[in-house]
């Protein structure tokens, strides 16, 4: 074996124990550091796959920025989880386990053909732009709509509260 | 040692050949530039800020106050290693360690050994040992500068105190804000070139003007958002000594405390250089000077501009910092990066720029 895929199996490791971490782990906090752990493992296995692109995007984005609004969330609330005993044929219980379904059909799938025409390409960054704003451009339309939506009720709900913060 | 097989050409023909040990020789490079650029930076910081100050800073220790650095140095490690009762030991003795090496990692992406090695072109050859000119490297250089928020929230939560919380909250809240300026201004030189990585960015600067001109707007704004990353004076709202101490790392003591100091003076030395590869051309320099003294001086004369502000600016309030964030830099840096392909299209009509 390479060492490159030693190396991989390693970060495959680390990412599948720090994900059961979080759900195991009692304190909160230490599970939103497990899940930073797996989402940087994430990170170095997109690196491992010659894709340091999307490995960077992971670390900037998921790593960095929603990381840090889940912590202010947390950090601000409890420092425990909840640790209420729940009865195992639960209505939960039943949406993790089709959520758990679709998720290894969709890896599963994966494995058979390319579900990302994205990780398909080898070599430079610059081939992505191209497809982007060509070949997918209703679907980058239609997020940009999306986003434009959010942003917009983002500022009703802010405004709104104000307005009744002050004829209070 | 003169035998054919210890040759510095064979030494250096067979850890070219390895890319582990290719990877090994420049951390070692990075790690000498930024021992000696730390050093630098901090006796910069304590002699030119206290001239300003009509002060004299240190003089008692070596010639000029010059070994009072190491006198530091030995008085941190010497102290004794302590943890806080409330702390969460762990995360408390990661933090720091966590620190210093996302902010080493962001030398990678920074060309200081194509620097090194152009110095030599005769036995490294640049091609053979060159690690820094891979595609995204400036994105390599932000990932890890965007795990700085992180850390700090968790240092700050570890530290079992509630003016640590609140400092980390602050830093935090402030870094991720400053992030998006950041990111947008450097965009438009990534726009100009039509690259991400450093190493083209800086040889498209060698054939035309230095984007210190071609993108002055750009250069302000990822200047300041930079200072605000740094957390340097006027955007230090965290060392705020009457209510939250020295903010998130003010439970830190001894040695872990010198591993933070010096994971932020690393961190300035890092968006030092970038602002050097970004705006300032680099290596690029008159001839007989070689490039790795170029480089590096104009990292030092950014780091001294750093300073110079700090001396000459008062604290902002939180609110002013938020204002002039959202308000001001986000705004006008996505203006700007809307009017670079028309910045572009002039510079190359008018052969400023070659690409």
């Amino acid at each position: 074996m390479a060492y490159s895929e030693i190396l991989f199996m390693f970060v495959a490791g680390v990412t599948v124990i720090s994900a059961l971490g979080v759900v195991v782990s009692k304190e909160i906090v230490r599970s939103a550091a497990y899940l930073i752990l797996a989402l940087v493992g994430v990170a170095a296995a997109f690196s491992l796959m010659d894709s340091l692109f999307m490995a960077m995007i992971q670390l900037l984005i998921y790593a960095g920025a929603v990381m840090v609004l889940f912590l202010f969330g947390v950090m601000l609330t409890r420092k425990e989880a909840p640790v209420k005993r729940r009865r195992l044929l639960s209505r939960t219980n039943l949406s993790y386990l089709i959520l758990s379904i679709v998720l290894f059909f969709l890896v599963a799938r994966s494995g058979l053909m390319d579900t990302s025409v994205l990780g398909g390409i080898p070599g430079p960054v610059s081939a992505i732009a191209p497809s982007l704003y060509t070949e997918f451009k209703g679907v980058l339309y239609a997020l940009a709509g999306l986003l434009v939506t959010v942003g917009l009720g983002a500022i009703y709900i802010v405004k709104k509260e104000a307005n009744g913060g002050k004829n209070a | 040692m003169t035998g054919d097989f210890l040759s510095l050409a064979s030494v250096v023909g067979f850890v070219s050949g390895n890319l582990i040990l290719r990877l090994i020789a420049v951390a070692i490079v990075a790690f000498i530039v930024v021992s000696i650029g730390s050093l630098i930076e901090i006796y910069i910081e304590r002699k030119f800020w206290a001239r300003i100050m009509s002060r004299y800073g240190p003089t008692e220790v070596g010639r000029y106050g010059s070994l009072q650095l190491f006198a530091d140095a030995i008085k941190f490690i010497s102290k004794e290693v302590f943890t806080p009762e409330l702390a969460d030991r762990t995360i408390y003795d990661i933090v720091p360690v966590l620190a210093v090496a996302t902010s080493f990692v962001v030398l990678v992406a920074i060309p200081f050994d194509y620097a090194v090695s152009s110095l030599f072109p005769n036995s490294f050859h640049p091609s053979s040992f060159v690690i820094s000119n891979f595609d995204p490297s400036l994105l390599v250089a932000f990932g890890f500068f965007a795990m700085e928020p992180v850390l700090v929230l968790f240092g700050g939560w570890a530290g079992g105190s509630k003016y640590t919380l609140i400092g980390g909250f602050r830093s935090a809240a402030q870094l991720i804000s400053y992030e998006i300026p950041l990111v947008l201004s450097f965009l438009s030189v990534v726009a100009l070139t039509r690259s991400l990585n450093l190493f083209q960015i800086i040889e498209v600067q060698s054939a035309s003007w230095p984007f210190l001109i071609l993108e002055l707007p750009a250069f302000v704004l990822f200047l300041i958002a930079m200072l605000a990353e740094l957390e340097r004076t006027p955007f230090d709202l965290t060392e705020a000594d009457s209510e939250l101490v020295a903010g998130w790392n003010t439970e830190y003591g001894g040695s872990k405390f010198l591993l933070v100091y010096l994971s932020e003076y690393i961190r300035a030395f890092a968006g030092s250089a970038i602002i050097t590869c970004l705006f300032l051309g680099g290596w690029v320099g008159p001839a007989p000077i070689p490039g790795l003294v170029w480089i590096f001086v104009k990292t030092i004369v950014v780091f001294t501009v750093l300073v110079w502000i700090r001396a000459a600016y008062p604290r902002v309030r939180i609110d002013q910092m938020l204002n002039l964030g959202w308000k001001v830099l986000v705004p006008s840096s996505v203006v700007w990066l809307v009017l670079t392909p028309y910045v572009a299209n002039f510079a190359v009509v008018h052969h400023l720029l070659t690409l």
